[in-house]
């Protein structure tokens, strides 16, 4: 009878989950007992987190929500702990898995390269999910879904609010770590959001500024500022780009909120430029909820009810008025993290 | 020093080349040449000349260490973690760091020295473990917020340029003195030269070594900390790639990767170099992506330099 008392409450947490996970926010995380439940179906093999940049900030910020999403679940959890961008390791860690020793992967499919992997993983039997990005058409509905912020929206959102702080001057110059898709996805649609209100204001050729060292994207930001002197506006679609802003205009004798800035994710040093006035706005990413809510894809899948292909979840703006609620955010995962 | 015996120097090959870089550059885009531009040039280089100047001494001494770049990233973190997780204070956990980085310094040289590893595959081992530790430290975290008193000085322009840069020149300077007017400069260079012919003129090579390894450690360390300093954080990615940055602007700058031949002005002028190159493009609107080519082209010019020379003088010795 407890059995299928159990199993009832069970079906109807999971059913709760599948129905909400349109909404834009984690269903309620079950408790105990039902936590050995999920072990249970998972019978030894790991939900599984493919990743490289291990080590990095923002990693650090998803590789969280994916290791506090097993500790609510109590679910067997693994990740590949690779440092850099090398995307070899990644692979290999990848085609280790089969049906037999893993319930479900979590791989984000922002880099073209990790494409092919869909195919294997589809033949292993291996579910898998994208945290960050939707999954492209290019997979052709293989993976079972994809969890991230709608990327055309923010970016939309980000370039007519800053076109209207700026009243339409100009130049804006452009950061991006490299020439990824999404970055370039971001940057496109920041333009066409500027434009829509302020067609004729002039924008500056996207400078690559790299993904890690701070040291030369301040460098290559400095030498940007100084050639083009009357640049009102910088934008970047990466972790650092607005640190690296924000520093680089400082060198320049620039008094804080004199280059508006918009840079990305609620990283902590990001959020303190943001106190400071430095950076104008950050665009929140939702890189913890997409890992933590990408789990719980995972496991909806893993007990058997429909997961929705794409999964949106917001990705607010932060200023001075709200950066404080991503403090909060950040410091816990961080915590988290650090297993205090 | 006659102007003749200049000319014939391999750092003037590098002005030369630096300035025929600057023309192009500024006729380009006249903005390169602005006071604001050279001074973004001058400041952009200290982190990574920093610990040039550590590599090059290792360099000199004929040997190798791959390990800068992590050390610099886990001193950071050390650093930053005393500071804000320990709340020691701020000078106490500098002192710290750069004795972590000195210890790595040793330990490098046992490994090499004491156990015979290769250079090579001893400093990537120690690279790796520098990194894993900041990582562990981090758990990919930046650490932060350090206190006012750090950012106030990341942020000081004295000068018109930064501490950062004052110190980079400065370690240039004493290195420079150290090298060409004590014994011990001497002798770093003959243990680059020959190690046989420096032990029969009895010059304790292991003495020597263990030394520009612990400068080396010391100094990697330093500009991580230097870079935690300006960023006001801990930040994991610190270091990452700067080692093969470092001899690169080394070997641009005329120091032989086999050991002995080179200076410290040369190093110098490898890390404006660079700092130059990387400038330059985005002044002149060019693809950035075009950094990595150019460098890579200037790095095997250099190389090609270097072999040549080395074979001439091969040659002359046998004649």
């Amino acid at each position: 009878m407890k059995k299928v008392l159990l199993f009832v409450f069970l079906f109807i947490i999971v059913f709760i989950s599948a129905c909400t996970s349109l909404v834009e926010s984690p269903p309620v995380v079950p408790k105990e007992p039902e936590i050995s439940v999920f072990r249970e179906a998972q019978d030894g093999r790991p939900i599984r987190f493919a990743h490289g940049q291990h080590g990095d900030t923002w990693m650090g910020l998803m590789l969280a929500g994916f290791l506090e999403a097993c500790d609510d679940y109590g679910l067997l959890c693994d990740h590949s702990a690779v440092a850099g961008l090398d995307e070899a390791p990644v692979i290999s860690y990848v085609e280790q898995m089969t049906s037999e020793n893993t319930s479900g992967l979590m791989i984000g499919m922002w880099y073209e390269s990790r494409y092919i992997l869909a195919e294997q993983l589809d033949k292993a039997g291996v579910p898998f999910v994208s945290p960050h990005v939707l999954l492209p058409a290019e997979l052709n509905g293989l993976g079972l879904a994809g969890a991230g912020p709608d990327v055309d929206g923010y970016a939309l959102a980000a370039g007519r609010a800053m076109a209207e702080k700026v009243n339409c001057e100009g130049p804006v110059a452009f950061s991006q770590s490299s020439l990824l898709p999404q970055e370039n996805q971001v940057t496109e649609g920041f333009q066409t959001g500027f434009r829509e209100l302020c067609p004729d204001t002039e924008f500056l050729e996207k400078i690559a500024i790299g993904p890690t060292d701070t040291a030369k994207a301040i460098a290559l930001a400095g030498a940007e500022l100084t050639a083009h002197p009357d640049v009102v506006a910088a934008m970047s679609s990466t972790a650092h780009g607005g640190m690296a802003w924000a520093k680089a205009a400082e060198e320049n004798g620039k008094e804080p909120g004199e280059i508006v800035i918009q840079g990305m994710d609620g990283m902590p040093a990001n959020l303190d430029l943001v106190k400071s006035g430095e950076i104008w706005v950050l665009v929140g990413q939702p890189v913890f909820e997409e890992a933590y809510y990408s789990v719980v894809l995972l496991v909806n899948n893993l007990m058997g009810f429909p997961v929705p292909y794409e999964n949106l979840l917001p990705a607010p703006q932060i200023t001075i008025d709200n950066a404080d609620d991503f403090y909060e955010i950040v410091e816990k995962a961080q915590e988290a993290a650090l297993g205090k | 020093m006659s102007i003749a015996s200049f000319v014939e120097k391999r750092e003037f090959a590098i002005v030369v080349a630096l300035l025929v870089l600057v023309i192009i550059f500024s006729v380009i885009n006249p903005a390169f040449l602005k006071p604001d531009n050279i001074f973004v040039i001058l400041r952009g280089g200290a982190f990574m000349g920093v610990m040039a100047v550590g590599v090059a001494w290792v360099l000199l001494s004929g040997t190798f260490d791959l390990s800068s770049g992590s050390v610099a990233g886990m001193a950071a973190l050390i650093t930053s973690a005393l500071i804000v997780y320990e709340g020691y204070p701020v000078l106490l956990s500098i002192v710290f760091g750069i004795l972590c980085g000195l210890v790595v310094g040793i330990v490098n040289y046992i490994l090499v020295f004491k156990t015979h590893i290769p250079a090579f595959l001893a400093t990537i081992g120690t690279m790796f473990i520098t990194r894993g530790i900041g990582q562990y430290i981090s758990k990919g975290w930046e650490i932060y917020p350090l206190p006012e008193s750090v950012k106030v000085f990341g942020i000081a322009q004295p000068l018109g340029i930064s501490w950062y840069f004052w110190i980079f020149v400065s370690l240039v300077i004493v290195s420079q003195l150290l090298l060409s007017f004590t014994v011990w400069g001497l002798e770093v260079r003959a243990t680059g030269s020959d190690r046989e012919i420096a032990r029969l003129t009895e010059v304790n090579i292991k003495k020597v070594s263990l030394s520009t390894y612990v400068i080396c450690g010391s100094l990697s360390a330093l500009s991580g900390i230097l870079l935690m300093t300006r960023v006001s954080a801990g930040k994991p990615g610190i270091g990452t790639g700067w080692e093969l940055q470092a001899i690169t602007a080394i070997a641009i700058g005329g120091v032989s990767l086999f050991g002995y031949e080179g200076s410290f002005i040369g190093v110098f002028l490898g890390v404006l170099a660079l700092q130059i190159i990387q400038n330059g493009l985005i002044v002149v609107g060019l693809s950035p992506f075009l950094n990595t080519i150019v460098v890579g082209v200037i790095l095997l010019f250099t190389a090609i330099i270097d072999w040549r020379r080395r074979a001439s003088l091969m040659l002359e010795r046998e004649v």
